[in-house]
């Protein structure tokens, strides 16, 4: 059994970590105090590339790399966006920062804005984590009544407010340019890049957009150096890494390792697959990442090796399902969520998600045809290609990867579900009859 | 018309609120950037957005009402009708779907005698089948205002529905 690894969520369930006292007991602000009374901005920038600190967001491009982007001597104010939306299905791991360690986030908001001359920090925290944006809005209440958030902080030349800011449910908005539009009050609308959020971001200014957890990481960086963070995990993702295990598993849960603790001992930690079964397949970081068989599990939880494996660390939340899943009902359900967030902005996303969904539905509930596996395929290739220029985001590709990926893999269950009549779990709820026009069970 | 809301910013919504929402509009450089935190306020308060709510917060940010619409209309948590005094979010996705977030939809359907969607005779609930809460380590999940229940399954579904009076 791998042991944890507790830096951002240390003393968590042993004491009271989420007051500024309990906070404290932690060596809370300790860092920020550091940066402010020894280091200029760009030390302190030098330092969190020095670590090598990549975005725990899901992409893991280096945080402190993101930071020098912000151009000098533009004149213009600068901006921290923090990035709380979290709503990757199987992704909860922000949650718990937010709610059992908020001042780590506050520090860490604080520490980006004085590297990149910011003085305004929002957090957009998704609206259906109200828990979290209560716990933040306290935190900060109480930084600011000692002097830690607001005008000359800690008796310095620095200022910085933070603020929360609730969406509403769209998972778009989590899309970093997304996130800017919704918080300039309009529709989660994703905008073309470039120009770049470090260049033009909210109201045209510079912006800094970073994770929960990359921005927590950034405190234990500059408190205890990058050589301390560099000698944990792997030196292609060093650190840890908040681990969000659900799904077919004894006991759902969070776990922080090392990001040298391979898939297989997470999902160990959440106690194994349940019900003394076997397993079947892995997502390994969060619903838009190609799932993984059983066999393909034993690699190290850093971007680089899973990448090899043939998925992505992603957000790290890992979804198990076990030998009694379907993975037609499993990809349908994704589906549905990827044609419902669809932001219907480009049309190769709005119209192919909803094709995707229409496709595997109809194998689902047994109306499927021949060469309908091979069909489903093809309109995932058709539809994916941000990257290509074919879509402003990556929404579209985020539908495509599973859905590729599931194809390959567990072709079988899709071939049977033609063959036999649609899914076990179609025919479970609906006993065999198709309704007509029948939502999804 | 002679229900229109007074014109100026200053003077759509009456104190304390107003004092309130001005204080979220500071947050900002420009007002239209605090219109989610204004919608969620307003509906907190009113229980849903009417289409006059609409019109004063277009005063109160000075945007046009299309521009309210529109965002009222793109995220999943604004209700434009009125609901039910608890508004349950049943999870859908798959973490929830893999360990039965259905069978516990399709019980509470029977047991409250509505369909998803739908509210009680009552007024009581109203049920809404959501896409994820990122309460996937309580799944299947419920979110009822700002309170988590999870993991629900059918023999817990009675606990449940009595913290919802």
């Amino acid at each position: 059994m791998a042991t944890e690894k507790r830096v951002l969520l240390e003393g968590v369930g042993v004491r009271n970590v989420a007051t500024l006292d309990g906070y404290r007991s932690r060596r809370g602000y300790k860092a920020l105090e550091r940066a402010l009374t020894t280091m200029k901005p760009e030390e302190v920038t030098a330092e969190v590339l020095r670590s090598n600190l990549r975005g725990r967001g899901g992409a893991g491009f280096p945080t402190g790399r993101k930071w020098t982007f912000v151009p000098k001597n533009t004149g213009k104010k600068i901006y921290l966006a923090c990035n709380a939306d979290e709503s990757e299905p199987g992704t909860f791991k922000d949650r718990q920062i937010m709610e059992q360690v908020p001042h780590l986030l506050v520090e860490g908001c604080l520490l980006a804005c004085y590297a990149i001359g910011a003085e305004t920090a929002y957090i957009y925290v998704r609206g259906e984590y109200p828990q979290s944006i209560a716990a933040l809005e306290k935190a900060i209440a109480e930084a600011r009544a000692a002097g830690l958030v607001g005008k000359n902080i800690l008796g310095s030349s620095f200022s910085c407010d933070v603020w929360v800011h609730g969406g509403a449910g769209a998972y778009i908005c989590g899309e970093e340019t997304g996130l800017l539009s919704s918080l300039e009050g309009g529709r989660g609308y994703p905008r073309i890049k470039p120009p770049f959020p470090a260049v033009e971001g909210l109201w045209k200014s510079p912006t800094i957009i970073n994770n929960v957890e990359s921005l927590a990481a950034v405190v234990p960086v500059l408190l205890d150096g990058a050589d301390a963070w560099l000698a944990l995990g792997t030196p292609d993702t060093p650190g840890t890494r908040v681990y969000g295990v659900s799904g077919h598993v004894e006991r759902p849960g969070w776990f922080e390792f090392e990001t040298s603790v391979t898939l297989r001992q997470v999902i160990e930690a959440a106690g194994g697959v349940w019900k003394g079964r076997k397993l079947k397949a892995l997502i390994p970081g969060g619903s838009s990442v190609p799932v993984l068989r059983a066999d393909e599990i034993d690699v190290a939880c850093d971007f680089g090796s899973v990448q090899k494996a043939g998925s992505l660390m992603g957000s790290a939340g890992l979804i198990v399902m076990d030998e009694t899943t379907c993975m037609v009902d499993a990809l349908l359900n994704l589906m549905e969520f990827y044609h419902h967030e669809s932001c219907g902005q480009c049309t190769p996303c709005r119209e192919g998600t909803g094709w995707l969904e229409k496709l595997v539905r109809r194998i689902w509930n047994g109306n499927g045809k021949p060469g309908d596996v091979d069909l489903l395929d093809s309109v995932a290739e058709t539809i994916g290609g941000a990257a290509a220029g074919k879509t402003i985001c990556f929404l579209a590709d985020s539908a495509v990867m599973p859905t590729r990926s599931f194809v390959k893999k567990f072709r079988g269950d899709f071939e049977k579900a033609v063959a036999e009549g649609g899914s076990p779990v179609f025919r479970k709820y609906h006993g065999g009859a198709v309704p007509a026009g029948a939502h999804h069970a | 018309m002679s229900d229109a809301p007074p014109k100026g910013p200053r003077h759509v919504f009456a104190d304390p609120l107003g004092r309130e929402l001005d204080a979220i509009v500071a947050r900002y450089p420009r007002r239209e950037a605090a219109m989610l935190p204004v919608l969620t306020r307003l509906q907190a308060e009113r229980g849903f957005l009417s289409d006059d709510t609409l019109r004063e917060v277009a005063s109160y940010l000075e945007v046009t009402e299309a521009a309210v619409v529109g965002v009222v209309t793109f995220y999943s948590m604004y209700d434009r009708q009125p609901v039910g005094r608890h508004k349950v979010y049943v999870c859908r996705t798959l973490s929830c779907r893999l360990r039965g977030a259905e069978d516990v939809t399709r019980a509470l359907e029977e047991k409250l005698k509505i369909h998803r969607g739908e509210t009680t005779a009552d007024g009581r609930i109203t049920l809404v089948p959501f896409e994820c809460l990122g309460l996937c380590d309580m799944a299947p999940c419920a979110l009822v205002g700002d309170r988590r229940f999870g993991p629900l399954d059918a023999n817990s579904l009675d606990s449940f529905l009595e913290q919802l009076p």
